[in-house]
Order: structure tokens, then sequence, then C-alpha cells
């Protein structure tokens, strides 16, 4: 099956670019073992005319439609002209979820990243739920980490809860990197970097710093039932696919769906658990290292892309 | 039986059961299913045999157009799962439904002829998450009403574990604000609010749930549910075991039997022996809460209910519904006008063309033309058929032609459509209104009907010229040039994002039902852009008047003739050049304008010794003035839908030279023209100058000069009939429009309340606050324009005043 796969909204404007990019990738892998797939990403400019050229048993759009950026109804058409599937994955759910309920009739298909979101689409809908993943990256080799520096990581952008846990956790454990834009000032050793840093870089930092706190999102943008994500966002997949080592605070019980806690992530409920959590991983390094290498393995086993390219196209299937 | 399913609480945070039930009724019913907004029931087909109505909830039941529903669905059932909260509420509308259903037990005795109906569980909603050993003794989550929480502070002192206990207790705003009630004991705290699967999961990490009820009410009138609501299935469907207040939740359903289903305490003692019981024995409760799962996942899921409400809706006699036949209610239609409707209105070609549909109205059609009025943006009025005054409204913000969403103009577009009920609704010209009225009258019932005059809907510059008057040529949706081009045209504006503006055109116009333009090359034009767009009815535009050969000049020199209006887009930037050329050569040629003429533009030409401007024509002028001319010249450069003053020319006989683009160069107006005609490339200035040098030549007057029979497609429609025939296909085109079915599904569409929508096309700025009699006269006019007719009175009051 030919998969075409777009964002929804023009490259240079998609943070998200790079996600679609590794979800291509995680296609061609797959043609690699041998399933019957092509896969291609093209801009959104060139996608109407790529329906039409390239004839794509399914149409994969990837990303938000909170902005009124992509032309569905011409996009549907364009489809069903060729007789492709039309796809989403939305990956802002449950945020924008309202923007999803309002074009949601367009598609054969609905993939959403949120478990809980998935409750809260029209229940004649096809909808399922896929949660994003990790590129496939090799092995966290031995002595990788960095000697002197930070001993905890976040990068991200400072949403209120974020900011409520890193009010809490800084004065108890002030010696962390902190990337993102609009984080406040925290008195050293605290480093707060106010910069975007590329996924790559962001990468490496995972491997070559001791811990990375994960904090979920939390700020609707069109979510007027005030749905509550379940299902943890990116980073965690990511950062685990290094090998990195992560305190996942916050987080619910689904989180054991997809990684074991305290063999594969460490987590925390509470401040108090998460203080806690840190002073471990501090006096355990070796425990750590098994920590991350488990997370590895249990992320080339069942949380790449291609995993959920391989799920996806089994759906497409069954329609 | 076509089934829809209506939810009376759109937002719901508790939406997700709505959900569930509606994936059961996709498996269980084999029929079409459909969930429907209840703004959407204008769009249903009129078919109440077969059609079935199921609405979930029953809150905000008065919002629902009672005898709409009648009409469309003859078979009704509801089911009320606020009961008893809303059971006032719920009695008044229960009689429009044959069959009634109500989540409480207790409410039954409420209704008529109602069945209890338990709210259930469904398998989806608990993540495939293996719990083997349940971690925890005991989970509670809910609201923190005042009896669940003094229950849980007692059970938290008296426990000799309280980390075995899971307890989720959420804030309420009116609870928290209620003296005495405030608060919560040592030791617990409140939450956010979690997910439902969270919910199953932390159930199923647990031994035993804790069923309690709510007692309290915000408005101190008390009720309590007397059987379980959904959380007893969602909690008892993961294997916990439920341990039921007996006090609060008085009445279990019949198939679960206390001890082998679930458990039950009156007081905290009977709860504190229960849970030592649990941990010395988990055993026992794990079989407890095995049995009440295998029974929910039998008797208690969503697909049960569905089967019983699909059930009880096919065993329901359908209501015999007296539906009016089509051909005895009055046909009404609204028409949109960027234009004002009335007679002595000077109108554009698209006003000329609304002029002569409304001027052949049949007798038993009403109709109602809504216009702009004036070009302030704020004030709309509307007419009869006759160009009389029959309302209107005035905006507090304006709209301009950039505005791609206005909540008050659709506010007031939405009231017009539900107190007129247009059953068609005929958009003249989008420019001055918000895409948003083509769905607005979707949703209301109306069949929608838009004419395409130009190319707004495509961009805002109607004609696709570029800053230098340039046609672009665009034939895809997404043109990289786009967003250039505007910030170049619009530099001083902030204008909507082009692609922006496009993406909401292209979903608005998905909710026409039938599209009507003035060519064929127009349509091409349109559906490179909008493929999706259905095939549109071209219909030309004809012009009045008989047929009528002219007279050539009869001198030594050119007569030109410029006729129609004369803008920069009509070509003026390249006739002025051709002037230039013709000054420079001394060539023998004059120039006759008629028609309007930019103000800046007769300024410049006044001065030209070779111009005349013979000014603007009445009806049945034309031929009659531009008698005496030679050549007509037509230079528009960007490709018009249609020309009506090349039609009227083309019917005296005579050559002209036009630009070849768009409708003047379709293949049939070609055929039978004065074959010294000759169409050019767009801003072919020098070619048309060669041209005029060869025509000015004795020879060349000679063959311009010489009669020649008229061409076929000018003497269509000609005679006095030929605008009353363009009039009268468009009322065949409406007849046929209604006459269409109405397509099964409805077209959703919502309103965009976060497009930025005044003030698109000014820059932005600081507003200050109003203050003292500014602000007092701000609330006086909001009062005025509030009242009935306000805009009547603040139109007087400008008068007065002499604004």
């Amino acid at each position: 099956m030919r998969v075409l796969i777009c964002g929804t909204c023009a490259p240079a404007l998609n943070s998200n670019y790079g996600l679609l990019q590794e979800i291509t990738l995680g296609f061609e892998q797959l043609a690699l073992s041998g399933a019957a797939v092509e896969a291609c990403l093209v801009p959104l400019e060139t996608l109407l005319d790529a329906i039409g050229s390239w004839r794509p048993g399914a149409v994969l759009l990837v990303g938000g439609l909170a902005l009124d950026t992509i032309a569905l109804p011409l996009v549907h058409h364009a489809c069903a002209q060729v007789q492709a599937r039309l796809v989403f994955w939305s990956i802002e759910d449950p945020y924008e979820l309202d923007c999803m309920l309002r074009h949601g009739h367009w598609f054969d298909l609905i993939l959403t990243s949120d478990y809980a979101s998935r409750c809260f689409y029209p229940g004649h809908w096809q909808v399922r739920h896929l949660p994003l993943a990790s590129p496939d990256r090799p092995a966290p080799g031995a002595d990788q980490q960095l000697r002197h520096g930070a001993r905890w990581l976040f990068c991200g952008v400072s949403f209120p809860t974020r900011l409520a846990w890193l009010n809490a956790l800084v004065p108890a454990y002030p010696d962390g990197l902190l990337i993102g834009p609009d984080w406040p000032d925290y008195p050293p050793p605290t480093r707060v970097r106010r910069h975007r840093i590329s996924a790559a870089v962001l990468q490496a930092l995972y491997g070559a710093l001791p811990l990375t706190l994960t904090l979920g999102r939390d700020l609707n943008l069109a979510n007027a039932a005030g749905v509550v994500a379940s299902t943890p966002g990116p980073r965690l997949f990511e950062c685990a696919g290094v090998g990195g080592r992560q305190l996942v605070c916050g987080a619910g019980l689904e989180l054991g769906c997809y990684y074991e806690p305290q063999r594969e992530v460490l987590t925390a409920a509470t401040l108090q658990e998460a203080v806690q959590q840190l002073e471990w991983a501090e006096a355990n390094p070796g425990a750590m290292a098994l920590l991350g290498e488990r997370a590895w393995l249990r992320t080339q086993a069942e949380h790449l892309y291609r995993h959920r390219a391989s799920r996806l196209l089994s759906w497409l299937r069954d329609l | 039986m076509k089934l829809f399913v209506l939810n009376s609480k759109p937002a719901d945070p508790n939406g997700y059961i709505l959900q569930g039930l509606m994936r059961a009724l996709r498996r269980a019913h084999r029929g079409e299913l459909c969930l429907i907004d209840p703004a959407d029931l204008g769009q249903l087909p009129s078919d109440p045999d077969r059609q079935a109505l199921l609405v979930y909830g029953g809150e905000e039941l008065h919002r629902l157009p009672s005898e709409r529903l009648r009409r469309l669905f003859a078979r009704r059932a509801v089911w009320f799962t606020e009961d008893p909260y809303e059971r006032g509420p719920n009695r008044l509308h229960a009689e429009l439904f044959q069959c009634v259903f109500t989540n409480d037990s207790g409410s039954v005795h409420a209704y008529p002829a109602a069945r209890h109906l338990p709210l259930a569980a469904a398998a989806d909603l608990l993540p495939d998450l293996a719990v083997t050993v349940p971690s925890r003794l005991a989970f509670f989550s809910g609201t923190a009403w005042p009896n669940r929480k003094r229950l849980l502070a007692q059970l938290q002192q008296a426990t000799e574990d309280p980390a075995a206990l899971d307890l989720h207790l959420v804030a309420n705003t009116v609870v928290e604000n209620t003296p005495g009630a405030q608060g919560l004991a040592a030791g617990l705290q409140f939450s956010s609010p979690i997910p439902i699967s969270e919910f199953s999961l932390r159930a199923a990490r647990s031994l035993c749930t804790l069923v309690i009820g709510r007692d309290f009410s915000g408005s101190g009138a008390h009720l309590f549910s007397r059987s379980p609501g959904p959380r007893l299935f969602e909690a008892g469907f993961t294997g916990s075991c439920q341990l039921v207040h007996a006090g609060e939740i008085a009445e279990m359903p019949a198939d679960l039997e206390e001890g082998q289903h679930f458990l039950r305490f009156h007081t905290l003692h009977d709860l504190l022996e229960l849970l030592a019981a649990a941990r010395q024995r988990p055993q026992r409760f794990q079989a407890i809460g095995a049995a009440m799962a295998a029974r929910i996942r039998s008797h208690h899921t969503y697909d049960q209910r569905a089967r019983v409400l699909l059930e009880a809706l096919l065993q329901c006699p359908p209501e015999p519904i007296h539906v009016p036949a089509a051909d005895q209610q009055p046909l009404r239609l609204l028409f949109l006008s960027h234009e004002q409707a009335r007679p002595g209105f000077h109108h554009g070609g698209a006003g000329l063309c609304l002029q002569a549909i409304l001027g052949a109205t049949p007798s038993h059609v009403q109709v109602r033309v809504l216009c702009r009025a004036g070009d302030d943006g704020r004030r709309f009025e509307l007419f009869d058929g006759q160009g009389a005054l029959v309302g209107g409204f005035r905006c507090r913000h304006r709209m301009d032609e950039f505005s791609l969403h206005h909540p008050e103009f659709e506010a007031q577009v939405a009231a017009l459509l539900a107190e007129w009920q247009p059953q068609l609704v005929h958009v003249n010209h989008l420019i001055g209104f918000t895409p948003a009225v083509l769905p607005l009258a979707r949703r209301a019932g109306a069949r929608v009907v838009l004419t395409l005059h130009d190319y707004f809907v495509l961009c805002d510059s109607w004609n696709l010229l570029d800053a230098q008057q340039h046609f672009c040529a665009i034939d895809s949706f997404y043109d990289s040039r786009c967003v250039g081009c505007t910030a170049a045209r619009r530099s001083q504006f902030v204008a909507a994002d082009p692609l922006q503006r496009r993406v909401v055109m292209a979903e608005a116009l998905a909710h026409v039902h039938q599209l009507i333009v003035p060519s064929a090359a127009a349509e091409a034009q349109l559906r490179g852009v909008f493929p999706h767009l259905p095939a549109a009815a071209v219909l030309e535009p004809t012009a009045a008047g008989p047929a009528h050969p002219l007279p050539p000049a009869d001198g030594e020199e050119l007569v030109v003739l410029l006729p129609g209006n004369l803008a920069a887009n009509k070509g003026f930037h390249d006739l002025w050049r051709v002037l230039e050329q013709v000054e420079l050569l001394d060539l023998p040629v004059r120039f006759r304008v008629l028609g309007r003429v930019d103000g800046w533009i007769r300024r410049q030409l006044g001065a030209h010794p070779r111009v005349e401007l013979a000014g603007p024509y009445g009806p049945g002028e034309f031929a009659d003035r531009s008698s005496g001319c030679d050549l007509a010249l037509f230079l528009s450069p960007w490709p018009e839908t249609y020309c009506i003053t090349f039609d009227e020319w083309a019917r005296t006989g005579r050559a002209c030279f036009f630009v070849a683009i768009g409708a003047l160069a379709e293949p049939h107006r070609q055929r039978g023209l004065h074959p010294a005609s000759r169409g050019f490339k767009p801003h072919a200035v020098s070619a048309l100058v060669a041209a005029l040098i060869e025509a000015a030549t004795p020879a060349g007057l000679s063959r311009l000069r010489r009669s020649h029979p008229l061409a076929p497609f000018a003497l269509r429609g000609s005679g006095s009939e030929g605008a009353g025939d363009f009039a009268q296909r468009h009322w065949q085109l409406f007849a046929q429009v209604l006459q269409r079915p109405q397509p099964d599904q409805p077209l959703p569409w919502r309103s965009r309340p976060h497009q930025r929508w005044v003030g698109a096309a000014a820059s932005a700025g600081h507003v200050p606050p109003l203050r003292g009699r500014a602000l007092w006269r701000a609330r006086l006019r909001r009062l005025a324009y509030a009242l009935p007719g306000g805009h009547r009175l603040a139109r007087l009051w400008r008068r007065w005043r002499g604004g």
C-alpha cells in the first residue's frame, strides 16, 4: 500500500516536521522488513497534486487542526478521486479536541495520540488510539554521560503544571538544566536556557545527562468538555528510545501500558516522591544505567514508529 | 430505519458515555446511524416514517424545536441521564417522546410511561494493562460532596494503613463556597479531575471500590438518586469489589445480588469491618468482584442498553404526522446582495443580474433581499420584492471585505433565517458578508444557491490581478505566490492570510447546493482552485433590448469606443499607453469613452485631446450613444466571468478588439463576430497599437465599416425578452434545486470563535477604555440597539443630529 504523509500546515510553520520525517522513516523501515508498503512525505503545498499523481492507497495527515491551514474538503475530494483512504493522526489531543470534532467527519479513520480523548470522539466514527513513538536509535553505549554537568534535564514549554512542579523541585534539587522559552530565572546552580534546541541535540542530552524529567502538558486551546489527557506525549518515548533515564512526574497509571514503572522509568506522583527518586537516582548510578538500557530495549520492541506504522496498516486493511 | 441520535447537552464532561453508547449502537443497528447537533435539524430530510430519534441526556431540551422534531421523526425516544436532578424540566418535555427511559429508578413514577435504564459500562474505557494482584485496598474517586468528605475523613482517621487507600476527591465550587461545608480534613487533599480511563485503571488495581452517593444540593432541595450511577458499572467492570453505601444508594439493579456481586455498608463501622475482612481474606472480595465484572459484561454494557433502546423504538407505533404538501406551502426566497436591491440604485453587473431575477419573481413566491446599506460595513437592510424596506439591523462592529467571521452579524442572519424560514437562499455575491452565511442558511433548512460573478471566493483581489494589475493565472489551491501578492497589494492593512481565507471559503462553499456561474470559462478558473465544488450551472447574462445594427463613423478618422466601466482593473493602464503612442505617432484615431469612469481616470482623460468622455448611459441607451463608432476596445486584463457590454456591442454588428481571456475568449462568442475583430493577449500594447495603425488606414477603415451579419450568440436572447429569459432560467433552476431530495446526512459546521474577525483590515492598535460621559453614551447606544427596532431609532437620532 502506498501511504502519502503530510502535515497540516506548511513545513516552515510546523514545529513537528521532524516528527513527520520520523513517521515516514517508520513506514520505510517496515517496508525494508518485507511489508508491502511505500511511504512518501510531501509538504502541504504539493499534497493535492501528489494525491493525483502518486495515487496512494491512504493519505495520512499528522498534526492538529486548530489553524485553518488545510482545506479538508479539497483533500477529501482528491482522495475520493483516486479512492484513497483519508486518515488523520491527531497529536494535539485533548488540547485541541474541539477542532477535531468539528472536522472529523472528513476522515475514514482517525488516530488519536491520547487514549482519554478517544472516548470523546463520536462513537460512529472510526477512531483508534495510537500513541506517538520514538525514532529508531542505536543502543546507548557505556560511559557516554557528561562527568561535570547538571544532574537533571528538562526541556519544554513552561505550561502551568510544569511550572508548579519545577517551582517545587528546584529548591530541593537545584542542580539541573532547564531549556525552553518563558521559564523564570532560578538561582544557580540551576541553569536556565531560554532557547529552542533541535531534536538531535535534545536526544544527545537525554543520553549525556543522568536524568531527564518528564512533565506532561496542560494547556487547552479548544477543549470545551475539559477532557484530561491520559497518554504520555512523545518525549517519553523519544527519551527512552536513546536509553535515557527518566523520572516521570504526575503521570497516570496508563504509563504502565508502555513502560514498567521503577524498572524502565522512575515515577513520582507527588513532590515528596520526586525528591526521593532524585536522591535514589543519585545514589544508584548502576541501577539507573540498567533502567535506561531496559527502556531502550522496550522501545525497540514496542515503541518505534515502525510499530505504529504496522498497526496503522492493519487498521487500514480492516476498514 | 435511520436512527438519529441527538445529545441535548453539548460539551458534556461525561460525553464519553454517549460515545460509548454510539459505538454500541453502531454495532447493534443495521440501518444508518447519525449523531446530530440540534443546529443540524434543519438539514434533515422530511421522511418521518423511516427516521427515528433518540435524545440522550435531557438537559437543555427546551432549546429543541419540538414541532420540527414531530415533523421529522415518527418514532422518538429519550434517555434521561440526569434524574433526579433534572426531573422537573424533564417532565415538561417527556410528552414529546413515545419511549421514555430514565437513569434513576426513583424517577420512573414521574413520567406517564417510563422505564428504568441505568447507565452502564463500556469495555473500551479500560486501557489494556494487566493487573494481576491489587496493590491497593480501596479506591474512591468523585466529587467532594459533604457526605463523602465526612465519611472518607473518618475512614482515613480510623484505618490502620491510610496508604492502602486511594482516595481521589475533586473540589466542587458550590460546596467550597458553602459555609460549614468547605475544606478537607487532615490527611485528605483535593486533586485535579482524572480521565475515565485512569479511573478504571485505579479501580482495577484496588481490591475494593467505594460507591458513595451525593447528599448535597446547592439549592437546598435535596434529591437522591435511588439507583447507582455509571461509576458502579465502570469500576465493577474492572473486577474491583464494589462496596455500596446502603443509605445513599437505596436500590441496586435487580440482577445484582448483595453478597454475590457486591457488598453493602450502612455505617463507618460496617465499612471498616468490610475493609478489615478484605485485608484478611482478599480472595473472597476478588471473587465477588469477578462475579460482578462477569455480570456487567453480560448485562450492563452499552451494547445491552443499545439493544433495549433500539427494540423500544422499533416496537413503538409511529405517530401519524401531518406534513403540509410542498405545493401548499408559500415559497419564500431570501436573496443576499452586496448592492442595494431597490429601484434607482446604480448597480454593477451583479446587481443588474439580481434586478432581472427579482423582476421575474413568480406571483406565488415571497421574496426578501438582505443588502448592505451603504459602505460603512455596519448597516444591513431588508427589502421585499418591490424594493420596499421591511427591516434590517445594524452591527456594532464593522464588517469589511476581509472579514472571515463576524459573530454579531452571523447571529443576526441566523435570527432572520429562523424568523423568515426561507426554503431557498440565493447569495448573489459574498462580498460584504461572511462565508458563514452559506452554512447558516443550509443549517436553517434552506437550499443554498451561490452565484460567482467574479473570483472573490478565491482571493480578496476578486479579479486575480496582482499589485501590477497583472493576472496571476492561479490554478492550484496552494499557490506560493499568494502570500507575497496579498502583502504587496494590501501593504497598508493587516489582511487575512490568503491561504487561511481560501480554506474558510472552501469549507463554506461545500455547503452550497447549487453554484451558478456566468460562463464556462469562469467555472474552469474556479474549479482549478476549488475542484471539490459540485458541477455549476452556467447561466449567461443576456443583455436587454433588441439587436441593433449601427452605422459606423463616416470621416477619415478611426473612431474607437471604450464602452462600460473604465477603471484600473478594466485595462486603463494599457489604454493610457495606447493613447500615448497614438498621440506620439499622430494617428488619425479618436476615442469615445461611454460609461462610468473612476474619478482620477476622468481627470486624467479629460485633458487628453483625442478622448471624448461621453458619460454613463442608462438602460436602453447603449445603441444610440455608441452610434458612429468603428470599433470597440475591451481591455480588461483579467478573465472576466462575463461582460454584458461585449454582448451589447456584438449586437451592433461592428468589430471589436478585445483581450482574449475569460468569458470573452470563449469560442462560441467568437463565431460570427465582425471579421475585423481581433483578440489580443493581456498587456499586448504594441500589438494593439499596430492593429490600430492598420485599422486607421483607408483599407482598414473600409474593412471595419463593411456591414456584416450579426453574431449568432449576440442574437441569443435578444429582443425585449433577453433579460427576462436570463431571469426565467434562474427561476427554473431554483425550482429544480427545491425539488431535489435533501442529502441524508447533515453536513456539520460550527462557528469559528477563534478566528480573528473584527477590524481584520485595520492595523492593530490599543483602544483606551471608555470613561465618564463617553462610557454612558456607549451604554445608551448599546441599549438603544438592543431595543426592538433600535436601529431605526438610532437612524432617526443620527438624522436629527445631522450625522
